[in-house]
């Protein structure tokens, strides 16, 4: 399944968006994302995308469809591109209920082969929403509705604008779940337009990073996003409970490493937590498991640094602990341990230091 | 109350409903068009369409005396297909059309710009077409405002009489308007009393207009 655009448009006398990515997507988990600061040019380029804007000049090509070729005269309008739009906000049609949002796209699907509306009320749960003013509907309800509306229009990719940014933390990290579900189940391929590192690391196989309109660097989520550390970065860990079967303990599992959890976790369940890149502290050789060490930290993960960022205050480093590990020191620290890549260390942490997001 | 009276009066709502009719489909028109598009003269029109606002009515009526009348250039070929517009109550439709028209155009655009264009586009992405977009979105969500442009079109329509003096004249059972009425009245001795039931008639009319178009714009909001 390949994504392609290049295209150029003149937004404003300052501002000219001029995009090209390429975006060959893994039928198992095809979600690419647009990252970058809000004002760079991504919620621009998915209307472009969407036939909302025109283009100057360029091409765009969704699964083997051209959307628009300017070279050739072609320029599809939004109700023959198959493309299912999600704003941050929803845009529900609200002189209409939930049902009447949902017919609205199912009465006017290009392909009678769309996901089965059964199914897509029951991944999403709404169900029970069907009869509901949309203006009742909590943040949470309305993006699901709007998301199964996209769905019922048998879209041949998803274009999702922020979908979640309006909505608190826990409730954010539920959706983005339910959109990987539903890209799962549905096979249906997903652009994730979006300013947040840990949504692209949840959700994305390939990225590309926007700035100023233009598209400064496109790769696998982890490469991309280890950019010069001007903020904390958020490590997302996905780990696995290893308690006894039928118990629930806060222990669990990393990769090859055993972690200790703030909290108890179902045996066998994966759970999100997240650990902040000033958070970890690193020790200047591999240390062995039966060394022992007097520290309280209970989170000991030998691994290799594999990239370093030196920022003004802060220096960013990569450590490959088996996923990329982001972990922010000071100048001095990386002076005195003589780190640089290719260093063997040690990353500690506190149970404390992760939070659970599941 | 005479005959005349109530003739004034159900002529009135007549020509008022009349006044609404050619009234709307273009204020509908270019509120959306002004509302929504960017071109090249778009202020100049905006204030060519507000016009009949600030001109005098008599002034109005009488560029369409010009316009439509028998010599005139739309009225002569009108004439030559039967229809005659001066001086009969299709010159008064025309005339307090043409002064309502204002109210009606700025009620829609203004109705049109309080919708969200992006809802517009969320539904082309639907699937929907410009036209099916605009008639199932656009307009739904707009209703308020239109029938409130509707409703003031009509009301202003009530009290017109200076383009309709000029263009429609004071013709009995034909122009003869409420607010006409009240003025042939006043020109007579001991009319006052005829007049001021007249101006009663025509409050309670355009009091009951209001009344129904506010609560029909407001079940539409829900």
């Amino acid at each position: 399944m390949k994504l392609a655009a290049r295209f150029r448009r003149r937004i404003s006398s300052g501002f000219t968006l001029d995009v090209a990515f390429e975006f060959d997507l893994d039928a198992a988990r095809p979600v690419a994302a647009l990252f970058g600061p809000s004002g760079c040019g991504k919620t621009t380029t998915l209307a472009a995308l969407a036939g909302l804007i025109p283009l100057d000049s360029g091409r765009i090509e969704v699964d083997g469809v051209v959307l628009a070729d300017t070279e050739h005269g072609v320029l599809l309008p939004p109700e023959r591109r198959g493309v299912g739009y999600v704003a941050q906000d929803g845009l529900l049609f609200p002189h209409l209920d939930v049902r009447g949002n949902l017919d609205f796209a199912a009465r006017r699907a290009h392909t009678a082969h769309g996901p089965d509306r059964a199914r897509v009320l029951e991944v999403l749960d709404i169900g029970g929403l069907l009869d509901r003013r949309t203006v009742t509907l909590s943040g949470g309800e309305h993006q699901r509705v709007a998301l199964a509306r996209a769905l019922l229009s048998a879209p041949r990719v998803l274009l999702l604008d922020e979908p979640v940014s309006a909505l608190d933390e826990r409730a954010r990290w539920r959706a983005l779940g339910l959109v990987e579900r539903v890209v799962r189940e549905f096979g249906i391929p997903a652009l994730h337009v979006t300013h947040s590192r840990a949504e692209v690391l949840r959700l994305a196989t390939v990225v590309a990073r926007m700035d100023a309109g233009r598209v400064v660097e496109t790769g696998a989520p982890a490469a991309v996003l280890t950019g010069p550390a001007d903020s904390t970065a958020w490590n997302m860990l996905r780990v696995l409970g290893t308690a006894p079967d039928g118990e629930a303990s806060s222990h669990a599992r990393l990769g090859v490493h055993a972690l200790v959890l703030p909290r108890a976790v179902a045996s066998g369940a994966t759970v999100w937590c997240r650990i902040s890149s000033g958070a970890i502290t690193l020790r200047a050789q591999p240390l062995q498991k039966t060394t022992s060490s007097a520290t309280s930290a209970r989170n000991r993960l030998v691994g290799r640094i594999v990239d370093i960022w030196p920022g003004d205050a802060r220096v960013r480093l990569v450590v490959d602990v088996g996923v990329a590990l982001q972990v922010d020191l000071t100048p001095e620290a990386v002076a005195d341990l003589r780190l640089s890549a290719g260093s063997h260390v040690t990353c500690e942490f506190k149970a404390h230091a992760l939070e659970l997001l599941d | 109350m005479s005959g005349a009276e109530w003739d004034a009066l159900l002529l009135s709502a007549l020509v008022g409903l009349g006044a609404v009719v050619i009234t709307l489909p273009p204020a509908v028109l270019f509120g959306y068009v002004i509302a929504r598009r960017e071109f090249r003269g778009k202020a100049l029109l905006d204030a060519l369409l507000l016009l009949p606002l600030v001109l005098p009515p008599v002034v109005t009526g009488y560029a369409l005396l010009l316009l439509l009348g028998r010599n005139g250039v739309l009225g002569s070929a009108l004439r030559s297909v039967g229809l005659d517009v001066a001086f009969t109550w299709r010159g008064a439709v025309v005339a307090s059309g043409v002064v309502a028209f204002p109210l009606a155009y700025r009620a829609c655009r203004l109705a049109f710009e309080s919708v969200d264009p992006r809802l517009e586009g969320a539904a082309r992405t639907l699937g929907a077409t410009p036209f099916d977009a605009f008639v199932r979105v656009t307009l739904p969500l707009a209703r308020g405002g239109l029938i409130a442009g509707a409703v003031l079109a009509f009301a202003r329509s009530l009290g017109e009489f200076g383009a309709t003096m000029v263009l429609a004249g004071n013709v009995a059972g034909e122009t003869r308007t409420l607010p006409i009425a009240v003025w042939g009245q006043l020109q007579q001795p001991g009319g006052l009393a005829g007049a001021w039931r007249l101006a009663v008639l025509a409050a309670v009319l355009a009091a009951g207009a209001l009344f129904v178009g506010e609560r029909l714009a407001r079940r539409s909001v829900r």
